[in-house]
């Protein structure tokens, strides 16, 4: 099953509901079925919080675990996506929070974007006039985020996910949604300043 | 960088991309495998494997018999009390149509829960409906028919005015809107009326700064009264029409409530900074005065989940923090009574419940009302709560389980509650589709109807 037939807030497709259900009432491989269809995807949106490719593979296997013990108590199995990438979310903040307890550390990911030149990139998008030096100071000051508003900044910048989408996800209302996310990117911008120092 | 570039959402997007081709190890999935074989399965709740949906927690017969027993007991002095209190209480509204937002549909019902009825076409989704205070006018945001899932909606909101009889009487728009050649991105913020309903205030946006607007129904003029230098949304007008109470976004300045001249002067920061690490406002609740505009009462975030509630004296700036040993304490919502602030407080994090509150913020003293139920206002007249049960708050955004309430009126002292309209009548009216942004009762208005 492809990744791209899962929407982390969308309902699952009806015959999912079975193996879902069959998981729940402990069925491991059932359950390993739908590990499969998801680990990429959930790998990302962790990597894109993270912004550590072990720290995303921990809590994506974190959140699977979680899942997995919780899922009898689970009543709509069309929900089980919803339900996953809530978990996956909470799992990212407080992986952050314990990681922000032991050490601070800047940990760059590897992406296209951010390696690719700027000629490129000004010929991709024409409005886009920043350069890696900016883009460096960007994620810099994205570490320095707390895991509330770096979880924000991810799954709407990074995933490109709407606001009613992660209000559903994050649940909380929509209008929680723009507040926070607006409280965020005030955040980022004081925190390039302090980049800027 | 310097501090003054804007910082755009395309150099925000490019920054923090991730690969759409970044996989995990391809061990991982062996790894999930091996550790969910190591680890137990929860048991099913209870009452699901008994059949049972949860309900409305009540006190239980016994308890019942006590209070029964005690109230006889006090019963001649109480009625004397009751009496004098009665006689120097004001003279109240009644309680006229309950407007509630179901699956954003606008659904309005009899006082008594008689004749629910969709008020809106089904393409139309509306939010935070309020009534103004002479309950002669009904203020809503309304969203044009949705895009598909996933899509931005093509066309921004509106706020609509519509009369007591559902006939619309004025629409502000963003076209409306174009302040001095200046755009405003009407949003879904907050809508509060003027005392005498001439007016209202509502929050938008502009040159990416949270403003306020004051909307005046008699003349169709939009004035930005957003003081100068303050970013501000969540606007609260007080009831005797002096002040309006908002919240400000910017950083540094939103340790505390902001207070202003209803004209938009004289804007200051009111009650105690907030201890380090708690911001004023949730971004679900505007501040709330208390009816003789002496309190107003507002929420707070506390990290990701947590929440604690204040209130503040404006005249004095004496603050408290309500129920300060509760988590997840939100929704204030002012009775008649300046001593009765009713609250929720979200009990768990993850799958919890709202559970309902009276709090009385001169002492401080808060108690449970009952458990699991969501606050959707007081009864105009004040005998009662409007109230959701059971609590859908978690479930409805998490979406982890497609939570129906049913709409109750409940007394003061929770003993006694009132079915108004059933789960399943306000899903048969308003069902959920593929647009459905916030699923299941999202807001409430009580219409009050003057003697």
């Amino acid at each position: 099953m492809a990744d791209s037939s899962v929407d982390m807030v969308g309902m699952v497709r009806s015959e999912e509901r079975a193996v879902i259900e069959r998981a729940a009432r402990g069925d491991h491989t059932a359950f390993d079925a739908l590990v499969a269809a998801r680990t990429g995807k959930l790998y990302r949106t962790a990597l894109a919080i993270l912004r550590s490719e072990s720290d995303a593979q921990d809590a994506t296997q974190d959140a699977f675990v979680a899942a997995w013990q919780h899922l009898p108590g689970l009543r709509n199995p069309e929900q089980f996506d919803a339900w996953l990438g809530r978990i996956l979310v909470n799992t990212c903040r407080d992986g952050l929070r314990r990681r922000h307890r032991i050490q601070v550390r800047e940990i760059d990911v590897e992406s296209e974007e951010g390696t690719r030149a700027v000629g490129e990139r000004e010929g991709d998008r024409a409005p886009f006039t920043a350069g890696v030096g900016e883009a460096d100071a960007i994620r810099r000051a994205f570490e320095r985020l707390g895991p509330d508003h770096r979880a924000l900044f991810a799954l709407h910048y990074v995933e490109g996910r709407p606001l009613g989408e992660i209000a559903a996800l994050l649940s909380v209302p929509e209008g929680t949604i723009k507040w926070r996310l607006h409280r965020a990117r005030t955040a980022l911008e004081t925190a390039l300043r302090e980049e800027d120092r | 960088m310097s501090g003054a570039r804007r910082l755009t959402d395309d150099a925000i997007r490019d920054a923090l991309a991730v690969s759409a081709r970044a996989k995990p190890r391809p061990d991982l999935d062996s790894a999930i495998a091996r550790a969910i074989r190591t680890t137990r399965q929860d048991q099913p709740p209870l009452a699901r494997r008994l059949g049972l949906s949860p309900g409305l927690s009540l006190p239980g017969l016994r308890v019942v018999r006590i209070g029964l027993l005690l109230a006889l007991v006090l019963a001649l002095v109480g009625m004397a009390l009751l009496v004098g209190a009665l006689l120097r209480r004001p003279v109240l509204p009644t309680n006229g149509a309950i407007d509630l937002v179901v699956n954003d549909q606008l659904i309005e019902v009899a006082p008594n829960g008689a004749a629910p009825r969709r008020i809106l076409s089904a393409d139309v989704a509306a939010g935070g409906p309020v009534w103004s205070r002479d309950g002669g006018d009904l203020a809503v945001w309304m969203h044009p028919p949705a895009a598909l899932p996933g899509q931005p909606v093509a066309d921004p909101p509106f706020i609509a005015i519509l009369t007591a009889d559902g006939r619309l009487t004025a629409t502000i728009s963003t076209v409306q809107m174009a302040l001095g050649g200046r755009a405003v991105a009407m949003g879904t913020g907050t809508i509060s009326w003027s005392p005498d309903g001439a007016r209202v205030v509502f929050d938008a946006a502009s040159g990416g700064q949270s403003r306020l607007y004051r909307y005046d129904l008699a003349t169709g003029r939009v004035s930005d009264i957003t003081p100068p230098g303050v970013q501000a949304q969540w606007p609260a007008w007080s009831p005797d029409g002096r002040e309006i109470a908002f919240f400000s976004p910017q950083s540094g300045q939103d340790d505390r409530l902001w207070v202003m001249q209803s004209a938009g002067t004289n804007a200051h920061q009111v009650g105690d900074p907030l201890p380090s690490g708690i911001t004023v406002g949730s971004g679900t609740w505007p501040p709330q005065w208390s009816s003789d505009s002496a309190q107003v009462a507002f929420d707070a975030e506390s990290g990701a989940t947590n929440t604690a509630l204040y209130v503040v004296d404006v005249a004095t700036g004496r603050q408290i923090r309500l129920g300060g040993d509760l988590q997840g304490a939100t929704a204030p919502g002012w009775g008649p009574d300046p001593a009765q602030l009713a609250f929720t407080n979200l009990n768990g994090s993850v799958s919890g419940r709202m559970d309902l509150y009276l709090g009385d913020p001169v002492t401080g003293a808060v108690r449970l009302l009952v458990p699991n139920a969501d606050l959707w206002g007081w009864a105009p007249d004040g005998s009662s709560l409007l109230v959701g049960s059971p609590s859908c708050w978690a479930d409805n955004r998490g979406m982890t389980i497609p939570c129906t309430s049913g709409l109750f009126s409940l007394s003061l002292d929770g003993s006694s509650r009132r079915e108004l309209v059933s789960a399943a009548q306000l899903d048969s009216l308003a069902p959920i589709t593929s647009t459905t942004a916030l699923v299941g009762v999202a807001q409430a208005a009580w219409r009050p109807v003057r003697p």
